[in-house]
């Protein structure tokens, strides 16, 4: 409900009050505020005084902290006696008062103002200058002429110590809106102007009141409707609340008690919501790792007035612990917290998993950890023995070689051609062995070698590679055309391993052709770079086209053309390490192509070996 | 084999008596054999470089004028005889060739980082091998102007 004074503030232009007053108290209490608010409004006010002085009332509105001379000398604010305004004339004529005021509400208008509002002490009816009725004929023609018509804003005062009850009655049946005690109330006796002036007026009063009547049961009924439906609601919320499954609660914190806690505490978390008294009941089962910076992040929340979210962990009756959720909002009355209201969710399961989660990654970081370890443990076994490799196997093959060699300067002469043969297929094996240990210390670097991804320029690079696998006799008959390739990504160590092998298998193939034709070339294809060397060599058959990548695997004898059969097998390893294919194809007799693709990436740095 | 000449040109530090043979005969073959002194293990060639032990009687002034140094040695490894030799201000200055099976990269990085002057990964091939052997002979104690 509305207190007077927020009642009087939202009265409007075209509103039409009596107050019917018993103690200068009621009086001031109504009066002062409806003017303050006129004022604020901006209209331009008129206080007709009687049995008050002007002087009088202008103390009070002094008192009441208004700056009344600056006012009237604006023009805003009018304080005058009843005899310049109801009885100007020397006698009370309704109609020239109703011009009157109806003329002070458009100069006021004129002037700027919103509305005019007034005010009047009705006393000086009592002296005589006119007849109840008249007052009343005047009361009702405002109803009809000036307030629906016109935006002023009006009360008419009446000390009911003064007036006779007669004169009230009429007072009550013709004014809309009645203040008594603090209260505005529709008048519910109100009669339209038309009904009071017109001819059947009991007639028309008792019509009035029965349907007033009814209205005010319809309104009754209505108002037990809207009871109803309100409490429906409410009770679906109440439901809702009490089905969620939160924990709503409200905690008043200058009563330092706990107004509401839903019932949902006693299956989360085992308590009765009458358990929780008071702010210690809560902190004092939080869990003891929690309690003080709980207590410490809500106070300080509170204090500032900020709403928050913060999980913690909370024992239940039974001593377990829980994990909750709790979204504060805080009500704050002059910048002070006063309540606080929330809601408390059970996360434990959330929070289980979380932290089953979170173990579980770092198992599985552990994992990755030991394994990391043992593929280095084992990379690094694999460089010991490839170093015991290279060093260990070719000293007694350098030996076998070098003596193998005195035989033959110092005895040779002794030997014939038969012994010649002999030592040379021992001294052909021992190349033949060292080539394998060199191509398999290659093979091994290109599979443990750690790939740096960058721009390589392809084009150079195997014009470099070119000039060194030419054999110098043989730069007549070879030619090699090298086409403009597109930029690769990938670890240039590698890649010029790679082509290497491609172009000197290229250059050996091509070896019994009179001219050999060595093509090399790149394009693009669906964002991968493609790389070939075609030359007119000796070809393969193609149905061996699946070994011909294997390690060792040759198509070709020992007899024919040397080799490790290791070199495509190095190129495939390779390429397979940058993430691209190998294929090729040939034909007996009619040359070979090998092509490689290169996925197009990014280059970036990995870390060196 | 060790010889006490003056001057002693070659330090040769090789275990296997395999390779030692083939290099000695490579320099005997182009004259450069007369003086060298052969070490089998590190152990031995530090002592006749520091003059200690059963080379006490040296004098470490009397340097080679080039050691060559095979890098798998028992006892004492010839990364250790090199970063020996090249932190001693006496004997900093000797020219050393590092002759090995290893083409380790960590291995050559290593030695150059202690200051070696050559690297020769030993050839398999016989000929190869000879011709390595003369070049350098040929270029440290022949063209190479040797340090005081």
């Amino acid at each position: 409900m509305l207190s007077l004074q927020e009642s009087i503030k939202a009265l409007e232009p075209h509103d039409h009050l009596c107050l019917i007053y018993e103690s200068y108290e009621e009086w001031k209490k109504a009066i002062v505020p409806f003017m303050i608010a006129g004022l604020d409004r901006g209209d331009k006010c008129l206080y007709v005084v009687d049995s008050s002085t002007a002087d009088q009332i202008r103390i009070v509105f002094r008192e009441a902290g208004l700056d009344v001379e600056k006012l009237e000398q604006k023009g805003q604010l009018a304080v005058v006696h009843e005899t310049q305004a109801y009885s100007r004339e020397g006698f009370f004529d309704p109609d020239s008062m109703i011009r009157l005021l109806i003329e002070e509400t458009e100069k006021a208008l004129d002037q700027g103002y919103p509305a005019l509002r007034v005010t009047g002490e009705m006393s000086w009816v009592l002296r005589g200058y006119v007849g109840s009725d008249r007052l009343l004929e005047y009361e009702a023609k405002l109803n009809r002429d000036l307030f629906p018509h016109y935006p002023c804003t009006g009360i008419c005062q009446y000390d009911r110590n003064k007036f006779a009850p007669s004169i009230i009655k009429g007072v009550i049946l013709t004014h809309p809106l009645l203040i008594k005690g603090e209260q505005i109330y529709k008048n519910f006796y109100y009669l339209d102007p038309e009904d009071y002036l017109g001819h059947e007026k009991s007639g028309r009063e008792v019509e009035h009141w029965l349907e007033n009547l009814e209205r005010e049961r319809c309104d009754r009924e209505e108002l037990k409707l809207r009871q109803d439906q309100l409490e429906e609601s409410m009770g679906k919320y109440r439901k809702l609340a009490e089905s969620a499954g939160a924990i709503l609660w409200e905690y008043d914190i200058l009563q330092d008690a706990w107004t509401y806690v839903a019932p949902q505490v006693k299956w989360i978390l085992g308590y009765d919501p009458e358990e929780w008294e008071n702010l210690s009941f809560w902190t004092r089962h939080i869990h003891p790792e929690d309690r003080e910076w709980v207590s410490q992040y809500c106070a300080q929340c509170a204090e500032r007035g900020e709403d928050h979210v913060f999980e913690y962990r909370f024992l239940r009756k039974d001593g377990s612990v829980a994990w909750l959720q709790d979204d504060v909002n805080v009500e704050l009355k002059n910048g002070k917290p006063v309540k606080l209201r929330g809601f408390m969710i059970d996360i434990t399961e959330r929070k289980q998993a979380e932290n089953a989660l979170r173990n579980l990654n770092q198992e599985l970081e552990r994992r990755v950890r030991e394994r990391t370890a043992q593929l280095e443990a084992s990379n690094r076994e694999m460089e010991a023995f490839t170093y015991s490799v290279s060093h260990d196997l070719r000293s007694p093959l350098r030996a076998v070689e070098g003596f193998t060699r005195i035989l033959l300067e110092e005895y040779g002469e002794v030997l014939d051609e038969e012994g010649h043969r002999l030592l040379r297929v021992i001294y052909d094996n021992t190349q033949q062995m060292d080539q394998l240990i060199t191509d398999l210390l290659v093979l091994s670097r290109a599979t443990r070698h750690q790939i740096r991804k960058e721009t390589v320029d392809m084009t150079g690079l195997v014009k470099a590679i070119c000039s060194e696998v030419v054999p110098e006799d043989g730069r007549g008959r070879l030619d090699i055309t090298v086409g403009e390739l597109p930029e690769g990504i990938g670890d240039p160590t590698l890649l010029k391993q790679a082509w290497q092998n491609l172009l000197s298998n290229a250059v050996k193939y091509t070896e019994p052709r009179d001219k050999a034709l060595i093509e090399v070339g790149g394009y693009f294809d669906n964002g991968e770079q493609v790389y070939y060397v075609k030359d007119n060599g000796v070809g393969f058959d193609p149905q061996y086209i699946h070994k011909i990548f294997g390690v060792f695997q040759r198509l070709h004898g020992t007899g024919e053309f040397t080799g490790t059969g290791i070199g495509l097998a190095i190129v495939q390893r390779v390429i397979e390490r940058h993430d691209g294919k190998v294929w090729a194809q040939g034909s007996p007799g009619e040359g070979a192509a090998f092509y490689f693709s290169l996925p197009a990436g990014e280059s970036k740095e990995v870390q060196d070996e | 084999m060790s010889s006490y000449n003056n001057e002693v040109e070659i330090l040769l530090v090789e275990d296997n008596p395999n390779d030692a043979e083939l290099t000695m005969r490579s320099l005997k073959k182009n004259n450069l054999a007369n003086r060298v002194v052969h070490a089998t293990d590190g152990v031995e060639a530090l002592e006749f470089i520091f003059a200690k032990g059963a080379h006490s009687e040296r004098k470490i002034e009397d340097k080679p004028k080039v050691v060559i140094l095979d890098l798998k040695l028992p006892r004492v490894d010839g990364i250790e005889v090199l970063q020996e030799m090249k932190s001693d201000p006496r004997t900093k200055k000797i020219p050393i060739v590092v002759l090995t099976s290893s083409q380790e990269d960590h291995d050559l990085d290593k030695c150059y980082e202690l200051g070696v002057n050559s690297y020769i990964v030993k050839p398999v091939d016989f000929e190869k091998f000879t011709a390595a052997i003369k070049d350098l002979g040929l270029y440290w104690l022949v063209l190479n102007q040797a340090p005081l």
